[in-house]
């Protein structure tokens, strides 16, 4: 019951935050300064009963407000309108897009959260020794590289150790999907398994000096139970919530590594379309993007309020 | 103001130490390019395309002849006078409101706080796409969004500092003195938040410089003929096969550049907070103490 | 004999950012069966440290133990861990101080307890469950079936310590180490709880220590009583010495600093702190606060003597 009402409240808070959000990407776009005509048009010249029967296509002469109303009410019935360049169908666009992105995504938050805890964990019940100081270095360094730049060196490696796998063309196929998604899923994770892992073990070494931990130790649990059951389990609060804020940086490095695996997700369709103004697409785009990451905050905060009663008896999440 | 010295260690470790050398190495190289770089990064010199390390290229040239070294140089130059810039604008913005926010609380500290809720709940980058569609693309446009939304997470911390702060005895000494708040704000408290600010100011000069870098690498930065790290690794990546080094060499840079600049800000914040310290055995702590 | 445990010389070491903390700087006790020995001293004086080690409870990477501290005949400092997890519960068990922060915040009430007899005594479910509900009546929890699927945070102070007493007695160890067990409750709770720790003794046959800086508390537990100041017992005898003839100076200042001690004459609070213990001390660690003190207890480390039979204390200049 207490749980039922705390999804409520969540989602009473995500249902605001997704609204502004959606105000923000639309308005940011119309005060850019450029016509939406001109890029319609690019190169080629056209009359003005032209340019007038473009801009009642995209009811460019309604108020920004209504147009506003237009778009988030036709997105929410999954319509997105079409592109100001190809007169394409932007759902379509995104639908044939998604799946690359969000698999991506969700595959590198559950790897690198695995990763991460495992490391983490063994980092901080070894505090001090060289397991430890191993593990730090390597995160200190694992951290300092930026995820296009792992992919670029994973791609490297693979131009020299195993030249065969090929990296281009089209996803055809759920097999072709499988065999091309889970290498740069890991790659992408990479960073996050960095700076997890500092927060994990910290979280942890925190926990593992409690006093509680003390008097399951003192009760007489074996060790692994103590640290699983019941260090771990309250160190994964700080751990939830660096791993939603961490999808954040997930979803732009899926961007940047879909551009160097040539994988037709939804960063190449972003980049492009901003690179050419083409609005339709930029906002919706951002749009999923962004939906992506709430909803995935959305999530870790209902994992978050299922490990500690004291958050579902409080309402709270972690984010906003 | 209180300096926390302690007898295990100060803030300039040898780690410290040497990660600032090769920080301030890297600046300097870079800072000074126009003086150092042997060639001017963007000539041609189609003969010398490709070729490897040799007396008139140390480093090799690239896929069109131009100079590794001096492109690695000037893009350099590009990409931390860039980040630095960054971090500048999010200061300037960041900081004076954060500690006004913290100082008065009240209105206007809810208001800009729950600004900044949502803004933070967009993740860095695509806020960053956001602005570049509205602002254009290019490098002032790139240095400008990143700025803005870097401001945030800055003024958020300032402003948790400054509540703190304004709860100690100093300011309450200050403030029976009459002096104005300006000036308890900006002589007194603002000095005591520097060094936790500096510490996070140095890990966001790594961020930056990764950030601007994936910007460019997409072709949403700066524009050719300029050229910086995230340029060189996207061209670099076309000519992957003929010649890995062009993704190396600025590879290598930007890590080195930002490993440094991260164990710098590791080492303010581990002298900041002795707890966080690692601390010596007894073997080697009882050693040192004999001597 | 009946000595389950005896410690001898046991020294403590901590290395913390400031330095090497010599918390516990030879100690030596021994404990009968079913009998309740008090350690006492104001806090920072190692109490806590000491009888930590001896379910070595403290960071191993950060202290450093060495002497003996012998559970009957074994050296619990050279066990393995999977020997001393037989130590753990099973023969000795331990309450803390702030049963606010005793207990796993995330976990119920019950599980807390069924889950050491679903792991040592390989219990079912139900039966650790149903196990765990009698001991939370014994302990005096009402109503039990409610409170089983409770959380800390919604308990008092009171009831949770006798959760954590449950617990600690869950593998019916035949030690029980009470760790100011009462000092963050209230007077009245204090009393209830100290009340259940003597019915306990008494049902169980266990041996007792008592940790405290309250000498109100040991009065009505114990049998003898080590007063420690600065990581170093100053006196031990049996409660009766120590209360009718006490010969360190600290001891003295300590009973008169409690309220039951006073025995109805003036309260006296002792001037000063205890010492940090950083650097080992060359003279007697009380010098700076002692009302007797004189020249030599500042140059040299006073011996132990002896007062009558195991009474002992470690001043050079008793009244």
């Amino acid at each position: 019951m207490r749980y039922l009402r705390y999804i409520l409240k969540r989602l009473c808070v995500f249902i605001p935050l997704f609204l502004i959000v959606s105000l923000i990407v639309f308005f940011a776009l119309r005060f850019s300064g450029v016509d939406p005509i001109t890029v319609m048009l690019g190169e080629r010249q056209a009359t003005p009963e032209v340019m007038a029967a473009l801009r009642a296509q995209y009811y460019l002469d309604d108020p920004l407000i209504s147009q506003y109303l237009r778009w988030i009410g036709n997105a929410v019935t999954g319509d997105f309108g079409v592109d100001y360049i190809n007169h394409q169908s932007v759902s379509t666009l995104i639908a044939q897009r998604l799946p690359i992105t969000l698999g991506l995504v969700i595959l590198s938050i559950v790897i690198g959260t695995i990763l991460s805890v495992a490391l983490g964990v063994l980092s901080s019940v070894r505090e001090g020794r060289p397991t430890d100081r191993t593990i730090s270095v390597a995160v200190l360094i694992l951290v300092s590289v930026p995820p296009f730049l792992l992919a670029i060196i994973t791609l490297l490696l693979l131009s020299v150790f195993a030249p065969s796998v090929g990296f281009i063309g089209a996803i055809n196929s759920v097999s072709d999907y499988w065999a091309r998604i889970p290498l740069p899923a890991f790659v992408l994770s990479l960073n996050m398994v960095a700076i997890v892992t500092r927060v994990t073990r910290s979280s942890m070494i925190i926990q593992l000096k409690s006093q509680y931990t003390s008097t399951a130790l003192a009760k007489g649990l074996p060790a692994k139970m103590v640290i699983w059951k019941h260090a771990f389990r309250n160190a994964l609060i700080p751990v939830l919530t660096i791993v939603s804020i961490f999808a954040g940086t997930s979803i732009s490095g899926a961007v940047l590594v879909e551009s160097v695996f040539s994988l037709p997700g939804l960063g190449g369709l972003l980049t492009q379309a901003i690179k050419t103004n083409n609005y339709p697409i930029v906002q919706s785009a951002l749009l999923v993007l962004l939906l992506v990451f709430l909803v995935i905050g959305l999530v870790t905060d209902l994992i978050y309020a299922a490990v500690d009663p004291r958050i579902r008896k409080s309402g709270k999440g972690i984010t906003a | 103001m209180s300096r926390r010295k302690n007898n295990v260690g100060t803030l300039f470790t040898p780690t410290v130490l040497a990660a600032s050398v090769v920080f301030l190495l890297i600046l300097f190289c870079t800072v000074c390019a126009g003086l150092l770089a042997p060639y001017d990064p963007e000539a041609i010199d189609l003969s010398s395309a490709f070729s490897g390390p040799s007396p008139e290229h140390l480093f090799g040239a690239d896929n069109i002849g131009r100079d590794v070294l001096s492109r690695l140089l000037y893009g350099g130059r590009t990409s931390i006078t860039n980040a630095l810039l960054v971090v500048l604008v999010s200061v300037l913005g960041g900081v004076p409101l954060g500690l006004l926010c913290g100082y008065y609380g009240g209105w206007l500290d809810s208001l800009v706080m729950r600004v900044w809720d949502v803004i933070l709940s967009i993740p860095a980058l695509l806020f960053g796409f956001i602005l570049v569609a509205m602002l254009g693309r290019g490098s002032a446009a790139s240095v400008l969004a990143l700025g803005i939304a870097y401001i945030p997470m800055i003024s958020r911390l300032a402003r948790n500092l400054t509540s703190v702060e304004k709860t100690k005895t100093y300011v309450t000494a200050a403030k029976s003195f009459g002096f104005s708040d300006a000036r308890i704000i900006f002589r007194q408290i603002l000095p005591n938040c520097t060094s936790t600010l500096f510490a996070e100011l140095t890990v966001d000069i790594g961020y930056a410089i990764i950030t601007l870098a994936s910007l460019s690498y997409l072709g949403l930065g700066v524009q050719p003929p300029t050229s910086d790290w995230g340029m060189m690794l996207q061209e670099g990546l076309v000519n992957l096969r003929q010649m890995p080094f062009l993704v190396v060499a600025p590879g290598i840079a930007i890590v080195l550049t930002i490993v440094s600049l991260n164990i710098v800000s590791d080492g303010i914040q581990a002298y900041l907070d002795p707890e966080q310290r690692k601390l010596p055995s007894f073997r080697r702590y009882e050693k040192k103490k004999h001597k | 004999m009946n000595t389950l445990l005896k410690v001898s010389n046991l020294k403590v070491d901590f290395m913390t950012v400031r330095g090497i903390v010599h918390a516990v700087q030879g100690v030596d006790f021994s404990l009968n069966r079913g009998k309740t020995l008090g350690i006492v001293g104001e806090s920072g004086c190692g109490k806590s440290v000491l009888v930590k080690s001896i379910l070595r409870l403290h960071e191993e990477q950060k202290t450093r133990c060495s002497g003996n501290i012998l559970f009957e005949g074994h050296n619990i400092l050279d066990l393995s861990p999977r020997e001393m997890l037989a130590i753990r519960g099973v023969r000795a068990s331990m309450i803390f101080q702030d049963p606010m922060i005793s207990l796993n915040p995330i976990l119920k009430i019950g599980e807390q307890i069924a889950e050491t007899f679903r792991a040592r005594r390989s219990m079912t479910k139900g039966q650790a469950a149903e196990e765990a509900l009698r001991l939370l009546k014994r302990v005096g929890i009402t109503p039990a079936e409610e409170r089983y699927h409770q959380y800390p945070f919604e308990l008092s102070g009171g009831m949770l310590q006798r959760v954590v007493i449950a617990i600690a007695i869950s593998l019916e160890p035949e030690i029980l180490i009470a760790d100011e067990a009462t000092t963050a409750l209230d007077m009245t709770v204090q009393k209830e709880i100290l009340d259940l720790l003597k019915w306990l003794r008494k049902e169980k046959g266990m041996s007792l220590i008592v940790v405290t800086h309250d000498f109100g508390v040991v009065a009505e537990m114990c049998d003898s009583i080590a007063v420690m100041y600065a990581g170093k017992i100053m006196e031990y005898g049996s409660a009766r010495q120590i209360f009718n003839d006490p010969c360190h100076p600290y001891t003295r200042a300590l009973i008169s600093s409690t309220p039951s001690g006073a025995k109805g004459g003036k309260l006296i609070s002792i001037p000063g702190a205890p010492p940090e213990l950083y650097e080992p001390q060359t003279g007697c660690a009380f010098y700076p606060r002692c009302s007797q003190a004189a020249e030599r207890c500042r140059e040299s480390l006073p011996a132990m003597h002896s007062a009558s039979g195991n009474h002992v204390f470690r001043c050079e200049r008793p009244q």
